[in-house]
């Protein structure tokens, strides 16, 4: 609020393809007071808008963000261009120009970030974000302050003296107390009150949050009791010492099967450990155990399984012994009766001596048969038949002689000898064979023992002695397995005891747990770093209340205070621009009128007699007022040295002539103090404009183009 | 404040009625006196509950129980606040609300900060709490309500105004 800031202003507006100004478009704003005169269409309104979307790029544009219904279906660009929609605002500022340009590329969305660009006449360029900052920096106004003091629109030109936010806003910004209400509306925006009850109910809903929490706690340890019961140990005894003496008797218990079964009792916990390794080995011991009983199983049925076989082995050994033990017996008695087979062989052999002799004997009588043959047929063929011719015997008696001799030396006569012999020699061969068969399934008798005796020999263990009775073995074993069986049995008996045990112990060790943390819940909850945070941290949102109330406060005092002393400079103000426009007989008619609560200051408009003047007026009225309520606005920012320039869209709507003429006094006295830039049709108050006593007036005529393709800018 | 203190203290208000809030402030005093306050004097005038020497600064506390989660100070009580503050005391709001986790606030009370006859919840006096004070009394209180809370109950006001003149720095008004 330094009155020592050079006063921006602009002074040359650059449009191009923006909505009615097809290609580029410049307009001079280096005069106090500028006037467009054009008729409809002629593009007037596309200037004016062209410098807010400079200024405020979507804020402008946008329905929801403009507060301008009708600007919701905006087209931004020239209809029909092919180019960027540029617009740039020359300003004057300390020290030379300063050139804002806002730029949406061709076919660029509305709600696509536009180009914000500021070149600085230091040759600085600024973007984006930069630039709003350097805007603000220089306390250009944002939107809102614009609709309010800085234009006129057709649109709004009413609402800043009948809404009454807008209107106290207003003129409180007439008064100097912008920054004032600035901080009391945004206090109040903060909703201080609502932050308390905000943090009360957060604080409720957080406590009630801690008292479920403080309640598991108990509810947990209840259903532990529950299920204690349920195992028939009284809650009451289910202490300390009740966990530890089950726990110490259970481990004791737990050491002995161990030992029996051959588990490694090394991760046995101690009986006073800690609740949770109790837990954890309670429930994991009867699985372990478990688990060596199966190996148990396993062995036991291994073990029977070989008893069986080796039984089986047995019993294929004994009739097998004594088949062999038969066998043997028959060949001993056909030794006994028959003799050696080596004996019966040697006789074999003699009768072969004895046959060899016979064919001998054989062959000997078949020569001398044939001799005698010849004999017979040499006597045969002798000249005298009736004599033998060596010896002269009678041939008949010789005949005869040879006969008995041929007769006495037949071989048939050696065949009873040859049949005798092969009797003989086949009875031997037939004694022979019943021996050696006999011997034969001797052998194979003891073969087979041998092979049963080694069959049971691979069943006993290794090293066992073959001396060993398998008898004795087998009932060692049998006796193993009946052992395993009762392991088993213990074990099995041990795991269900342990069972109901460890789940004892489990709870109990839970229990003690549950206890812990109820104790914890129910007694230290409120000295834990957490609830001491949360109590922290409700105390500095309580704090930050109290200095935003107190900082409220403090802005409505002032605010108080300084519309005291500057209200009449403003009624004076104020009321001069109304009687311009609607005429001197009106003078005083017009005030502004306080009103304090005890949290706010709003702004009222009355009448000499204290009535709301807004609700006496007619249109024309009404607009003058709104119009005198902006000049007033205009006049005060720029005497406070604060950048103000002013663009009316066609103010004298319902003003008759007069007001017209009043309108155009008006402006040329606000001009004076801040730039004005203002659209009309030609006219009454674009004629009372040209006559106005203004001393930098600068008139534009605004045509379309033949072809209708833009505007044609010429100063008048 | 421990849960258990919290128990004891509601056990009393069911047994001993509209006396609660005298004997609450009763225990204060008794956790004040096991602190190392120099005086402490009972006071039934407007404004004043409980007046002590605190380092040698004169303290003075209005005493504020709710049975719901709210307190009220009437215009009388600013009045009587707002003449000991011209006097040069450090005046404190001691409210102790009805809710399982509430503890003492010890509010250091600034005329104006607060609206008369309204009913407040422990926010606007946690903004001005002295949180150095509330950790001189916290542990102390509940060992004192542990202690003497049976004799609230069972004698009442006499009681534990016997075990008030137990402590040299206590002195009746």
């Amino acid at each position: 609020m330094s009155g020592e800031r050079f006063p921006i202003r602009p002074v040359l507006l650059i449009a191009e393809n923006f909505r009615g100004l097809a290609k580029e478009h410049s307009l001079d704003l280096d005069r106090e007071l500028t006037v467009l005169v054009g008729r409809n269409g002629a593009g007037k309104s596309s200037l004016l808008v062209a410098m807010e979307w400079c200024l405020f790029g979507a804020e402008a544009t946008r329905k929801s963000d403009s507060g301008i219904a009708e600007r919701g279906d905006w087209s931004l660009a020239y209809d029909g261009a092919a180019g960027d929609v540029r617009v740039t605002l020359e300003l004057a500022v300390e020290g030379g120009l300063a050139r804002l340009t806002r730029c949406r590329t061709a076919g660029g969305k509305a709600r696509q970030e536009d180009d914000l660009l500021l070149e600085l006449s230091d040759e600085e360029v600024l973007r984006g974000k930069e630039v709003q900052d350097w805007l603000a920096w220089n306390q250009l106004p944002d939107w809102k302050a614009w609709k309010r003091s800085f234009c006129q629109h057709q649109e709004l030109s009413r609402a800043r003296v009948t809404e009454a936010a807008d209107r106290s806003t207003a003129i409180a910004g007439m008064l100097g107390l912008d920054e004032y209400r600035k901080v009391s509306d945004d206090l109040k925006k903060l909703k201080v009150k609502r932050l308390e009850q905000r943090a009360t109910e957060e604080l409720a809903s957080l406590q009630g949050d801690q008292l479920r929490a403080l309640e598991r706690p108990g509810l947990e340890l209840r259903d532990l009791e529950n299920q204690l019961e349920r195992h028939g140990v009284a809650v009451a005894q289910a202490g300390e010492a009740e966990l530890e003496r089950r726990t110490a008797a259970l481990i004791t218990s737990a050491q002995g099967l161990a030992g029996r079964l051959g588990i490694d009792d090394s991760g046995l916990p101690d009986a006073d450990g800690p609740a949770a390794e109790l837990q954890k080995w309670a429930q994991r011991w009867p699985t372990e155990v478990r688990r060596m009983l199966d190996v148990l199983s396993r062995e036991r049925g291994e073990l029977a399984g070989r008893v069986q076989s080796l039984g089986a082995s047995f019993e294929a050994l004994e009739p097998a012994r004594r088949a062999e033990a038969d066998s043997r017996n028959v060949r001993d008695r056909l030794a006994t009766e028959l003799g050696s087979v080596d004996g019966l062989r040697g006789q074999r052999a003699v009768l072969a001596e004895k046959r060899t002799g016979l064919e001998a004997e054989r062959q000997r009588r078949d020569a001398l048969g044939s001799l005698l043959r010849d004999a017979v047929a040499v006597v045969k063929d002798a000249q005298a038949p009736d004599r033998c011719p060596v010896c002269d015997q009678d041939r008949s008696d010789l005949e005869r002689a040879i006969q008995a001799k041929l007769d006495e030396r037949a071989p048939d006569s050696l065949e009873g000898e040859f049949a005798d012999l092969d009797a003989r020699d086949a009875k031997l061969q037939e004694q022979i064979t019943k021996l050696e068969e006999a011997g034969a399934a001797c052998e194979t008798n003891q073969r087979k023992v041998r092979a049963l005796e080694e069959q049971v020999r691979g069943q006993l263990p290794v090293g066992a002695s073959e001396s060993a009775s398998i008898d004795e073995l087998q009932r060692g074993w049998q006796e193993d397995v009946r052992r395993l069986g009762l392991q088993c049995e213990a074990g099995e008996a041990h795991i269900t005891q342990h069972r109901g045990d460890a789940e004892v112990v489990a709870i109990l060790a839970k229990l003690r747990d549950a206890r812990a943390r109820a104790r914890v819940a129910a007694g230290e909850l409120t000295e834990t770093p957490e609830f001491q945070e949360l109590q922290g941290v409700i105390d500095a949102a309580a704090g930050f209340a109290s200095d935003l109330e107190a900082l409220g406060s403090l802005a409505r005092q002032l605010e108080d205070e300084r519309s005291d002393e500057r209200i009449a400079s403003v009624n004076e103000s104020i009321d001069s621009y109304f009687s311009m426009i609607v005429g001197a007989s009106q003078r005083g008619r017009v005030r502004v009128q306080p009103k304090k609560t005890a949290t706010k200051v709003s702004y009222q408009l009355v009448d000499e007699r204290a009535r709301v003047i807004t609700g006496l007026m007619n249109q024309a009225a009404f607009n003058a007022l709104s119009l005198a309520a902006l000049f007033a606005s205009a006049e005060s920012r720029a005497r406070q040295g604060l950048p103000q320039f002013l663009v009316l869209d066609d103010p004298g709507q319902n003003l008759d002539d007069a007001h017209q003429a009043g309108l155009a006094s008006a402006l040329a006295t606000c001009a004076g103090f801040a730039p004005v830039l203002v659209a009309t049709i030609p006219g009454a108050l674009a004629e009372a404009l040209s006559k106005a006593d203004a001393k930098d007036v600068r008139t534009f005529s605004l045509t379309r183009t033949d072809d209708g393709t833009g505007t044609l800018v010429r100063e008048a | 404040m421990k849960q258990e203190t919290h128990r004891k203290l509601e056990q009393m208000r069911a047994e001993v009625g509209r006396d609660y809030g005298k004997l609450v402030q009763k225990l204060l005093a008794v956790a004040f006196l096991e602190t190392d306050v120099q005086k402490l004097v009972e006071r039934s005038t407007q404004g004043i509950d409980l007046e002590m020497q605190i380092a040698g600064e004169r303290c003075v506390f209005e005493v504020k129980t709710s049975e719901s989660n709210s307190i009220r100070l009437s215009a009388k009580d600013f009045e009587g606040l707002d003449r000991l503050v011209e006097d040069g005391a450090s005046v404190y709001i001691a409210a102790l609300m009805n809710g399982p986790l509430e503890s003492w606030i010890l509010a250091r009370y600034t005329p104006g900060e607060f609206p008369a006859g309204k009913d407040l919840s422990s926010f606007p006096f946690r903004a001005h709490r002295d949180s150095d004070l509330e950790r001189r009394i916290l542990t102390a209180f509940d060992r004192v309500v542990d202690r003497d809370v049976h004799t609230a109950i069972t004698r009442r006001q006499g009681g534990m105004d016997e075990v008030l003149q137990g402590y040299p720095a206590w002195g009746r008004a």
